[in-house]
């Protein structure tokens, strides 16, 4: 009885303790999964801007947040700086070797200012063109897509506020992709856990394309919460929009996307988006399971951006997969890569245009080439006088691997990248080299990896390089619940 | 580990044998598997290992993985990062069994290094004992290996690449005689293995400029039955691509639509280098000499044909090739003829340049160069390059009858024996000759030897396997046997009937197995009204008929009166997109593809349908009004058909007028329907009509809609037909075995056709000759509502199963059988003989769910599902 009555004084206790609040914290990544480059001002010699989306994905913390980071300004912990694309790491300055293994550079010199509110479950991250503007969207409820402003001032460093608001709580100004999923609403249109965002390019005559798509994995019901009546939409804002209701946030407050934002494209999750070249007349949307076994798979779909009508390449009659991750193409749009999983593979597709205007192209399966396990984002890394490669993360591997198009197969495997190597952001300045910059949601660091793609560079061999990892690794906040712990182990 | 033999027969041995729980093996990324003797060798890509599977475990038990020194794990064998390709040394005894060494090489994905693995299952043997890296900063791009005839020596031949250029090495590794009379190793010899890497050469043989080696073979050496062997066989089999092809042989002008250019090189490795013989082409365009990539090269045993003795007992063969009771006759030498899968990538995956060729090395021909050293194409082909053809399809299975004097016996053939003909006989084992009778090289049936499924769509070829001599059960219970019997995996299950993903071929003449237990028939035909009753409607189709090999189903055939066009069928009025009631009706984009394929003729009808899903009763006829006089017209918004407002009348007083008038409905009443009289529509219908060009509308039930026709005229007929000149395209996949030895011009390009006519003739019961309608005259009127998609419907089947391995998940019970990737045979006896059934095996990886699954080609059905005797190791 006493024991008894001890435990019930101790649960009351417990009861009533209010919880504290933990936020976020801006001296290290946690569970970084998008991850999105900004190249200096001074190609020839500064590093960038890297904003990495930290997903919060065990709710730790009370939300998620994005990162900036001044590249030029991260350090080793023993005082070393990340060199150029290209170039080797300085060697540690007490005389030692680092022995061929990634330096680590723990600190990444961030201040309260470098980082800006998001919910949790953060998706891919997206910058402009111009460096000006970065999106990412989160998963978890509100279904929210944060815009945050990313200009450059003149102070340099890396800037980050939120577009509509202008403070550092995007949760305040975010988007809202699924209002109508609320409880008692009619349940569509509606985009429920939206995941990536496409940037248009520049329309073929070089106008400029305002348009910015965004891809969602759960399907919304209608009427909300039934789960009936299952459909996924493609969701198309624009910048202009944008800017306007960034005028009037102060008096009208959010921006609400209007219904006509919303297209249906069918049954079953997009996850990446692409803009067809040259004529840029489609979109191809990657898509993960269809969800129900009749209906047309969802690895592939074309969507005229014209009217927003969706065909069916139907690529699993050739390839029995059933879940598609992200996708590149080539510049002459003639060569589609699309990462699938289960099994792993990187699917490489002819695209034959066809000669009557506004129809959609042919994909020709003409390669399947093994991959790793957990194949997630693909990245595209043209060469001279070479086909490009294509770079795929491998999650569950830890891995990356490039493919060559010459070859038909794997040419290189950089193994041991991390924790769930996730997204990849490339700087890429010439032709001699790449860098890549990928975020190991596992981990909660950055994998530094330098990609030789010229015979300048390498004599014409293939031989990408972890050159360093950024940012402190997580397993300590696991293991301590210490938000400032540090990782000793190498 | 886990493996589950699905024979009913056997899974009660199974519960009873199992000692203790299989622990899991964890397998993850089976891409490459290779059988060494009774052990299978199995990638695990992702933890950077090989497992293998006990193919001869202990009597009463079931295959399992070989365990590790701690029986409570299975073995891991540790190779280079993510193995994706293994290899054995390999020679053919002499009655075509594949006889391998002592060693397992492995390559990693883009890694630089081989490593050698012993096979032998010993307690010292499996395990890596070393790798191989000439080059660190190079990737090691394809291996082959290959057994001498005494079994002494492994040869492991693999490729480099750094970038511009590939090196090939060449390995040297001791290797151990054993009995060959069985596939597995007596425990008692495992103390003449090495338990460490032995003394080894290797060194570099040449170098290949600028070109990416993609495959390789080394030949066997040939050794007949009880004779002794030829000489050792050096020679290899190369296959690469060129880094920089010269880029106008791409232009379609060039008479091709290769983007990617092959060499395949026969070579003889000589101190100097390697010396090169003439080089093969595998292009399904016989005339040139240019080869498509290969991703994929192997080759064969002795094609070897066991002829009893017609008073023997029993026949018995012996390791050597020895024969009681029988003879032997060898068709065709180890190592003569070259498989290769084309490269999918090289062509844009077009259907004429997919699929397995086969090239034959002891025949040659001056074939025509298009490419020229300074990089242009020659057009008209002037230069002649002596080169390895590859080998025509299938089209000799026949073989004439010899009589004891060696001479053909002959047979009438016509003109009441004033012709005489070689009498011949069904022979799947006889090689099919290179050239047609007029001795020219042809491109026969476009030239793809073997294409899969019904109609070929099934995505990529992952892997083939080779059986010399095989045994493959034929649906009548009888094993056939093949002279070489292939194997084949695929990615997807395109519209295959039965679904499936591996395919039976006859690697020896070169086709597809047919496992259709009929010919052409049309079983069934009848008038019938859109309620799908049958109809008294006189007439209908005629001179029906359906070419084998071409239709890629059995099938049933509407022929109808205002028809559905193209499908076109609840075409939704959504998004508040054209104007119905002014005749603006919008169009989805795949309605608007088959729009502008010319699906849709002039005065096809617009019937609208509302939100219970019924037609309206009045039906109003598409406008030509755009400019170059078809039906897609520009409105904002897009492009739309434009009706006219009032319906079409239900007898026809003539052609319609130029400005879309005439035939104009009026009712009882006076009054002139219009499209405001219909029930608010939500959807239209898109029918045929009398006053098209085209009235009556072909589909079939499983290939869709086919096309349209025209009425006959009086007193004459109109054809339909449907082949390789129609859209929908039917393109000949198969060749018939009543079309063998024929010149594929000869063949018709047709695979349905039919006639409709004006008047039909028959003999009535009485034997009287009738003259009657050929078409029921109300099926060519105007819009009637009530007869709406009625008219006639035949059913023929196709005649063609092709031979093929369905299994699936559901049929299994296993999850992940999705994709099959690599094949490996195993073969247990000297030769295959009918009483050694099952067991023979074929072992199938499906890297999606990493499950191993096999069977026999003795007893599995191939032209239906069944889970007996499968079985499944995860």
């Amino acid at each position: 009885m006493r024991l008894t009555l001890a435990s019930l004084l101790f649960l009351a206790v417990a009861c009533n303790k209010d919880l504290l609040p933990r936020p976020p914290v801006e001296s290290r990544l946690y569970y970084p999964s998008g991850v999105a480059f900004v190249p200096p001002a001074d190609l020839d010699g500064g590093l960038g801007r890297l904003y990495v989306a930290n997903s919060d994905f065990d709710r730790r913390f009370d939300v998620g947040w994005v990162t900036a980071v001044d590249l030029s300004q991260v350090r080793s912990p023993d005082g070393r700086t990340l060199p150029l694309p290209g170039q080797a790491v300085a060697p540690p300055p007490d005389g030692g070797s680092d022995q061929g293994r990634p330096v680590q550079f723990t600190n990444i010199a961030t201040t309260p200012a470098s980082i800006v509110n998001i919910s949790p479950f953060a998706g891919l991250a997206t910058v402009d063109d111009a460096g000006t503007r970065l999106f990412v969207p989160s998963r978890a409820e509100g279904d929210e897509l944060a815009v945050m402003d990313i200009t450059l001032g003149v102070d340099g460093g890396a800037p980050i506020r939120c577009f509509f608001s202008g403070g550092s709580d995007c949760t305040v100004d975010a988007i809202q992709l699924a209002q109508a999923q609320d409880p008692g609403q009619i349940g569509v249109p509606a985009a429920p856990q939206p995941y990536s965002v496409t940037l248009a390019p520049p329309l073929p005559d070089g106008g400029p394309d305002d348009r910015i798509y965004v891809t969602h994995l759960r399907p919304a019901s209608s009427p909300a919460q039934s789960i009936t009546n299952l459909e996924n939409f493609l969701v198309t804002l624009r910048q202009g929009d944008l800017d306007q209701a960034r005028a009037a946030w102060a008096t009208d407050g959010g921006y609400i996307v209007p219904d006509s934002a919303f297209s249906s494209i069918g049954h079953g999750a997009s996850n990446s988006i692409i803009v067809a070249p040259i004529q840029r007349d489609f979109l191809y949307v990657s898509g993960r399971a269809k969800l129900i076994s009749s209906d047309l798979d969802v690895l592939l779909r074309v969507v005229d951006r014209q009217s927003n009508l969706v065909a069916y390449p139907q690529l699993q009659l050739v390839y029995a997969s059933l879940d598609a991750r992200a996708l590149q193409i080539r510049p002459d749009g003639r060569r589609l890569y699309l990462a699938a999983d289960d099994p792993a593979t990187l699917l490489v597709l002819d695209v034959t245009s066809s000669n009557l205007e506004d129809l959609p192209p042919v994909f020709t399966l003409v390669r399947a080439v093994p991959l790793p396990e957990g194949p997630n984002d693909v990245q595209l890394l043209t060469r001279p006088n070479r086909a490009p490669l294509v770079v795929v993360s491998c999650s569950v591997d830890g891995s990356l691997a490039f493919y060559d198009d010459d070859l038909g197969q794997i040419a290189a495997l950089v193994p041991g990248v991390g924790a769930v190597p996730f997204a990849i952001a490339v700087d890429r300045r010439g032709d001699d080299f790449a860098r890549l910059y990928v975020s190991n949601f596992g981990d909660g660091r950055i994998a530094v990896v330098d990609v030789p793609l010229s015979v300048d560079a390498a004599g014409g061999r293939l031989s990408p390089r972890i050159v360093a990892h950024v940012g402190m690794k997580q397993y300590c906040v696991l293991a301590t619940d210490d938000r400032n712990c540090v990782d000793t182990t190498p | 580990m886990k493996t589950r033999l699905l024979s009913l027969l056997v899974v009660g041995l199974l519960a009873c044998a199992q000692s203790g729980t299989a622990p899991p093996t964890r397998l993850s990324g089976t891409n490459s598997s290779a059988v060494s003797g009774s052990l299978l060798f199995v990638t695990s890509t992702r933890s950077n290992e090989l497992r293998v599977l006990d193919l001869e475990p202990r009597s009463g038990l079931a295959r399992d993985f070989v365990r590790a020194p701690n029986p409570l794990v299975p073995l891991s064998i540790t190779t280079v990062p993510a193995p994706v390709e293994i290899s054995t040394p390999t020679r053919y005894a002499p009655l075509g069994q594949a006889l391998q060494g002592d060693w397992i090489f492995a390559r990693g994905a883009g890694g630089p290094s081989v490593s050698v693995i012993g096979a032998m299952n010993c307690p010292q043997q499996l395990k890596e004992f070393g790798r191989i890296t000439p080059r660190p900063d190079s990737v090691v791009t394809a291996l082959t290996s290959r057994l001498t005839v005494d079994d002494l020596q492994a040869q492991l031949y693999f490729t480099t690449f750094d970038g511009t250029d590939s090196t090939l090495w060449e390995m040297i590794l001791p290797n151990q005689p054993r009995d060959r009379s069985v596939t597995s190793l007596d425990p008692r010899h495992c103390n003449v293995y090495p338990g460490q890497m032995p003394l080894y050469v290797l060194q570099p043989l040449d170098v290949i400029r600028e070109e990416v080696v993609t495959a390789m073979v080394a030949l066997p050496t040939v050794v007949h039955p009880a004779e002794a062997p030829d000489p050792e066989e050096r020679r290899l089999v190369i296959a690469s691509r060129l880094l920089h092809p010269p880029a106008s042989f791409t232009d379609p002008d060039a008479g091709t639509a290769m983007s990617e250019v092959g060499r395949i090189r026969v070579v003889t490795p000589q101190p100097t280098g390697l010396e090169s013989s003439y080089e093969a082409v595998f292009n399904s365009n016989t005339t040139v000499a240019e080869s498509y990539p290969v991703k994929r090269l192997l080759t064969h045993g002795n094609v070897v044909k066991l002829i009893a003795f017609g008073d023997a007992g029993t026949v018995n063969v012996d390791v050597d090739g020895g024969v009681t009771g029988g003879v032997t006759d060898v068709v065709m030498d180890a190592g003569t003829r070259i498989f290769g899968i084309l490269d999918e990538a090289s062509c844009n995956g077009r259907i004429d340049c997919v699929g397995v060729l086969a090239v034959d090395l002891d025949r040659t021909r001056a074939l025509a160069a298009r490419l020229l050293a300074d990089g242009g194409v020659d057009l008209d082909a002037g230069t002649q390059l002596l080169r390895f053809p590859v080998a025509i399809d299938g089209f000799d299975d026949r073989r004439d009858l010899i009589d004891d004097g060696g001479v053909p016996v002959l047979v009438d053939g016509g003109n009441n024996g004033a012709t005489l003909v070689p009498f011949q006989v069904a022979d799947t084992w006889y090689r099919s000759p290179a050239t047609f009778p007029d001795g020219g090289p042809r491109d026969a049936n476009r030239m793809l030897p073997i294409r899969f499924a019904n109609n070929g769509s099934v995505g990529i070829i992952q892997d083939i396997t080779i059986q010399a001599n095989g045994l493959a059960l034929y649906f009548t219970g009888i094993q056939f046997q093949y002279g070489l019997l292939g194997f084949v995996s695929v990615t997807g299950v395109g519209n295959s009937i039965p679904v499936a993903q591996i395919f039976a071929f006859d690697a020896m003449t070169l086709r597809q197995i047919n496992f259709a237990p009929n010919t052409v028939t049309v079983d069934q035909f009848k008038p019938i009204l859109n309620n799908g009753a049958t109809a008294t409607f006189r007439g209908g189709p005629q001179n029906i008929q359906i070419a084998q090999g071409i239709w890629p189903n059995t099938d049933g055939v509407f022929v109808l009166y205002e028809g559905i066009v193209a499908g076109i069928a609840g075409e939704p009025l959504d998004a508040g997109l054209g104007d119905p009631n002014a005749g603006t009706w919008p169009l989805s984009i795949n309605s608007r593809v088959l729009a502008e394929q010319g699906f849709i003729e002039p005065y096809d009808l617009v019937v609208p349908v509302d939100y219970t899903g019924t037609e309206c009763a009045y039906a109003f006829p598409v406008l030509p009004l755009a400019a170059d006089g078809g039906v897609l017209v520009a409105r904002p918004g897009g492009l739309f058909l434009q009706t006219r407002t009032v319906a079409l009348t239900d007898t026809l007083e003539g052609p319609m007028l130029p400005d879309g008038g005439g035939n104009v409905l009026v009712l009882s009443d006076g009054t002139i329907p219009s499209i405001v009289n219909c029930p608010p529509p939500v959807a239209y219908n898109l029918r045929s009509s009398s006053v098209t060009a085209h009235p009556l509308t072909v589909t079939g039930q499983v290939s869709g809609y086919l096309g349209r026709m025209a009425l006959p005229p009086p007193n004459g007929l109109t054809n339909f037909d449907a082949g390789a000149n129609t859209i929908p395209q039917f393109i000949r996949f198969w060749r018939p075995d009543a079309d063998a030895g024929a010149d594929a011009t000869f063949l018709t390009s047709t695979g349905l056709a039919f006639t409709m006519q004006d008047k039909i003739q028959y003999f009535d019961e009485n034997g009287q000759l009738v003259t009657d309608a050929g078409i029921e005259p109300v099926l060519t009127q105007g819009d009637q509502p009530s007869l709406r998609g009625s008219g006639y419907f035949f059913h023929f089947l196709n005649a063609y199963t092709p031979a093929s391995v369905p299994i699936s998940s559901a049929s299994l019970g296993v999850a992940g059988i999705s994709i099959p990737g690599a094949l490996a045979l195993y073969q247990r006896n000297i030769y295959p003989l009918p009483e050694n059934l099952g067991q023979d095996r074929v072992f199938v990886l499906y890297p999606g769910g990493n499950v191993i699954v096999d069977f026999s080609p003795t007893t599995v059905s191939y032209a239906a599902t069944t889970t007996s005797d499968f079985g499944v190791h995860f």
